[in-house]
């Protein structure tokens, strides 16, 4: 087999089997779902659950009216709608709550489902602290809960697939992940009355929860956590420790977290002979330049994975070896520029475009929003706790969105602690 | 929708400005989702890719849509149709439609392997009217917005107390100014077909399953941003003459047609 063989054979593996099967449940009764939140978040996941013919949304919540009739309206006629879930959760008889109250409010809503007997998908990130994270594993533990955090990027086609390429060498040896989550924009929603207004106060911390520590992790639990998650799951283990920096520095409008992080986490981990060496994330989230969007590049000593939600790139590292890593036939003009963009010299480059030679491309086929809930919903009828994303998961993906945070505040790194 | 999107407020908070328009951009990423097909995570796309194979249910919001778009081609005898290149015959036509709803399932169904949904001719000024109803909502009374620079929707006045104006190119000569109009809270739509030589035009005549050959403009005032899209696309594949004939360049009493 030669190099060519090997890199067709593990892409075969790798690109084949790895979108989430739904097997059919049509003589199963449909799942009765209630959504507690029905903020933006809330409101997409509703219209996601809209479409599953598996599920019957049977209740909305929030005690927000606005976002309530909005929630409602997405549902349809047959879900009843609630100010308050306590009520929601003793009146209806519901198998799955989902969760996408601001974050603070995860942990108890959550608990709630749990001793009503319900099984929770729960928004990303799963707790507002480590604390009740861990609470929230032996709860899930203790009652056999169904529970799926959504960490979405676990259910696209370009994230599992990418998982896979990682898996089987493609890539090589992972040294280096650099993710960011770069926007301009104020992160505000608008408040429906002016300053003046004696209820401009109180609305303006109920719409923008997620720029108020009492309620929000600011970036690294709303965008972040998504990213380390991802990063967590490649390097197939949680960070050993992280240092960073951040601040409040453009968006001088009242609000408390952090308008930029920059971080640097380290992984501990052993090849295959057993020698430790650490792999580095760098991370920056940032919403005063939107330049490179969201995205994860996984470095490998092989190759490189560009991933988005909508497309992954993998591009190869140039070698010694000048192989048609695509595979198939090329015309003249293509294997030429495989030659050059694969050629030995361009491993020494300072070109940022050296290397990106013409990429292998994976489109994401679906949503992963609607995807992860029809996953969540296949293990809720089969019984199965090992969702795609588990407690345990969230737990972990928790404190390493966390402990940025507390890197930060407390101008020194931060080791990881479960 | 795969086009620029330009928004203009006017207020006296210049921070709730902004959080409006953040909250305007987000609408417009949501309906991208909805309404692109050329985004394989989208509804439509999702639609596409399963509605030959099976009934789809789909989001209210897009059922509704696809409600409202059966409505426009019998409106339009089937000169607006969002599945011109699926080979069988438009709706509006005596044969059966390409796609059915059913309202109890909410769900899609296509007749054949060939049908395909287009929202391109509706979803920018859908858009439009969409985030018109959010600056409302936040009580923002004016504003200007377009897409793409052929769908635009006015709300107010200019900060001078003028009205917001549109100018409108000729079809031949898009450097030739031909016509300044007034928007007095009202949704513009300008749709071209393109000269033989250059592009090919994106708009097709239904009943021929073709893209319009002839060089041509057409524009429409009206309330909705939405309304003023369909009647441009209609029109422009029904053609200048039978347009103007069936039509007199009043559509419904409130909307006005002109072509460049």
């Amino acid at each position: 087999m030669n190099r060519r063989d090997f890199l067709g054979h593990t892409a075969a593996f790798a690109l084949t089997g790895l979108a989430l099967q739904h097997p059919s449940f049509s003589d199963d009764p449909p799942v009765k779902v209630a959504v507690v939140g029905t903020g933006g978040r809330g409101t997409d996941l509703v219209r996601k659950l809209s479409t599953i013919e598996r599920a019957n949304i049977v209740a909305v919540c929030d005690d927000y009216e606005p976002h309530l009739t909005r929630g409602g309206e997405a549902a349809g006629p047959q879900a009843r709608n609630y100010l308050h879930y306590e009520e929601m959760l003793q009146k209806e008889a519901i198998d799955a709550v989902i969760v996408a109250v601001p974050l603070y409010l995860h942990y108890a809503v959550c608990r709630d489902a749990i001793h009503a007997g319900c099984d929770v998908f729960c928004e990303k990130t799963m707790c507002y602290s480590v604390a009740e994270a861990q609470e929230l594993v032996k709860l899930v533990q203790a009652h056999n809960t169904i529970f799926q955090v959504g960490l979405q990027r676990r259910a696209s086609a370009i994230y599992r697939q990418a998982k896979a390429m990682v898996q089987t060498g493609m890539l090589g040896d992972v040294f280096s992940i650099k993710a960011q989550w770069h926007r301009n924009g104020d992160w505000r929603r608008p408040v429906p009355v002016k300053r003046d207004h004696p209820d401009w106060q109180r609305l303006e911390r109920k719409l923008n929860w997620r720029l108020y520590w009492p309620y929000s992790q600011g970036l690294m639990t709303e965008l972040g956590s998504h990213q380390i998650d991802v990063a967590n799951w490649m390097l197939g283990t949680s960070p050993a420790r992280v240092t960073a920096f951040g601040g409040t520095d453009y968006w001088k409008d009242g609000r408390e977290v952090f308008d930029n992080v920059y971080c640097i986490y380290e992984y501990d981990k052993q090849d295959k002979e057993g020698h430790s060496y650490t792999a580095r994330v760098t991370y920056s989230s940032i919403q005063s330049n939107a330049f490179e969007g969201a995205s994860e590049l996984i470095m490998g000593t092989k190759g490189t994975l560009l991933l988005t939600e909508r497309t992954g790139l993998f591009y190869k590292e140039g070698g010694e070896e000048t192989v048609d890593w695509q595979g198939g036939e090329q015309d003249e003009a293509s294997a030429a520029a495989a030659t050059i963009t694969s050629g030995k010299t361009l491993s020494l480059s300072n070109d940022p475009w050296a290397h990106r030679g013409k990429p292998f491309e994976i489109q994401a086929g679906s949503d992963s929003t609607r995807d992860q809930l029809i996953s969540f919903l296949d293990n809720v009828q089969q019984k199965d706790m090992k969702t795609i994303c588990t407690v345990e998961n969230g737990l972990i993906n928790t404190a390493s969105a966390i402990m940025a945070n507390q890197a930060i505040q407390e101008g020194r790194t931060v080791e990881f602690e479960i | 929708m795969g086009t620029l999107f330009q928004l203009w407020l006017r207020g006296d908070n210049k921070g709730h400005l902004q959080s409006v328009a953040f909250k305007a951009w987000e609408e417009v990423d949501r309906l991208e989702l909805l309404l692109s097909r050329y985004d394989s995570r989208a509804e439509i796309a999702r639609v596409n890719r399963e509605a030959v194979e099976r009934p789809v249910r789909i989001e209210i919001e897009l059922f509704t849509i696809l409600q409202n778009c059966q409505h426009w081609a019998h409106r339009t005898n089937g000169y607006f149709n969002i599945a011109y290149a699926s080979n069988v015959r438009p709706i509006g036509s005596e044969k059966a439609a390409p796609f059915t709803l059913n309202e109890e399932q909410r769900t899609v169904h296509f007749a054949h392997d060939t049908v395909s949904l287009d929202l391109g001719g509706y979803g920018k000024g859908y858009a439009l009217d969409r985030i018109a109803e959010l600056l409302r909502s936040f009580g923002i009374a004016s504003a200007c917005v377009h897409g793409g620079g052929s769908s635009v929707l006015a709300m107010g006045h200019q900060e001078n107390g003028d009205p917001w104006t549109v100018d409108i190119p000729h079809a031949k000569d898009p450097s030739r100014i031909i016509h300044r109009r007034s928007l007095l809270n009202q949704g513009f739509s300008y749709s071209a077909t393109m000269p033989d030589d250059e592009l090919v035009a994106d708009i097709v005549d239904p009943h021929q399953n073709q893209a319009i050959q002839k060089a041509d403009a057409c524009w429409v005032l009206s309330p909705s941003a939405l309304d003023a899209e369909v009647w441009t696309t209609a029109l422009l594949a029904m053609g200048r003459e039978q347009a103007e004939e069936a039509f007199s360049g009043v559509l419904d009493g409130a909307s006005e047609i002109g072509w460049a």
